[in-house]
């Protein structure tokens, strides 16, 4: 259990490398910027 | 005279606290013009919540990325901002909540208006699960079933305040165009001032879904306060010092603000960088 506990952070930090890679080839990066660069209706309560 | 010493500036947080609210608001035209910045900076999250709407924004803010990914989750997964939001967890955990949200920010100042303070108690400790609660259901939940972005369209208050306010104010067509949900949520916005001036962070520990996420990396970040066990007597003074509804330092509570290690009698509380 401590053996676990001791490489979790290693293995999340893994993860997230992995799902941060599959993101950007699938195009994360630009539609976060799409979305970015538009005013958000919803976030300034109109839409 | 040691205690006149520690009063006498702002710390090292507030500084990083107030660096991070400029850094992801440096647009500063924007404000002028009412207008957003569209370069490509905004296609990178930063880490506290912080609206992409706001005419000064530079960068974009997690959870209005993650709630955006996730109507659209049936075609394309929201990888990227998962895979952003748990590098952001597992290095700092609610160290981004203690030191890089500019809202976090906000709510500390409101705190320093003298008033009577409601300080941290049974209902606190209950109250802090009901940011889990809104987690499941604005965030993740009616994004996918109702395709809208629940926290940002029914609750959040830094949307109101950086981007929906500024941008009413300064462009006649968006003020022409607002109805009851931007009258609730400048009611939101005024509830949650009005509770963080009495209530420390009351927004971070009872609301906010970013801090909910961040909390399940907090106890595992490779950044944070940790207890020295060899050197703690159990005598709880950390606990007592403590502002936010923790049980132990670290812990999902915890926003690694370090009070707790001016408090602690044994200097049993260390900062810890990366080693295990």
């Amino acid at each position: 259990m401590t053996r676990f506990k001791r490489i979790l952070p290693y293995l999340i930090l893994l993860a997230s490398l992995g799902l941060l890679a599959v993101g950007l080839w699938n195009g994360g990066f630009a539609d976060v910027l799409n979305k970015a660069r538009m005013i958000c209706y919803e976030c300034i309560g109109i839409g | 005279m040691e205690e006149t010493k520690k009063k006498r500036g702002p710390s090292l947080r507030r500084y990083a606290q107030l660096m991070a609210a400029v850094l992801y608001n440096c647009n500063f035209k924007g404000f002028r013009e009412s207008r957003i910045f569209k370069g490509d900076t905004k296609g990178i999250c930063v880490p506290g919540l912080n609206c992409y709407s706001c005419p000064g924004a530079v960068g974009a803010c997690p959870l209005g990325s993650l709630q955006s990914g996730l109507l659209s989750s049936w075609t394309k997964f929201p990888y990227y901002v998962l895979g952003t939001l748990m590098l952001f967890g597992i290095f700092l955990g609610r160290l981004v909540c203690g030191f890089l949200c500019p809202f976090g920010f906000l709510q500390e100042l409101l705190y320093m208006i003298p008033t009577p303070k409601i300080k941290k108690n049974k209902v606190t400790r209950v109250l802090s699960k009901l940011k889990y609660v809104i987690l499941v259901a604005f965030v993740i939940i009616i994004p996918l079933v109702k395709f809208a972005p629940g926290f940002c369209k029914y609750i959040c208050p830094a949307g109101t305040l950086e981007a929906g306010i500024p941008l009413v104010l300064g462009n006649e067509m968006l003020r022409e165009a607002i109805g009851f949900i931007f009258s609730w949520k400048v009611f939101v916005l005024c509830a949650t001032l009005l509770l963080c001036i009495f209530c420390f962070r009351g927004f971070c520990r009872f609301i906010c879904p970013l801090g909910a996420i961040y909390s399940f990396f907090n106890p595992v970040a490779f950044f944070g306060f940790r207890v020295d066990e060899s050197k703690c007597t159990h005598c709880q003074a950390c606990v007592r010092a403590c502002r936010m509804d923790v049980k132990k330092v670290g812990d999902t509570e915890c926003i690694q603000c370090g009070e707790c290690r001016k408090k602690c009698p044994e200097g049993a509380i260390k900062f810890r960088c990366g080693k295990r």
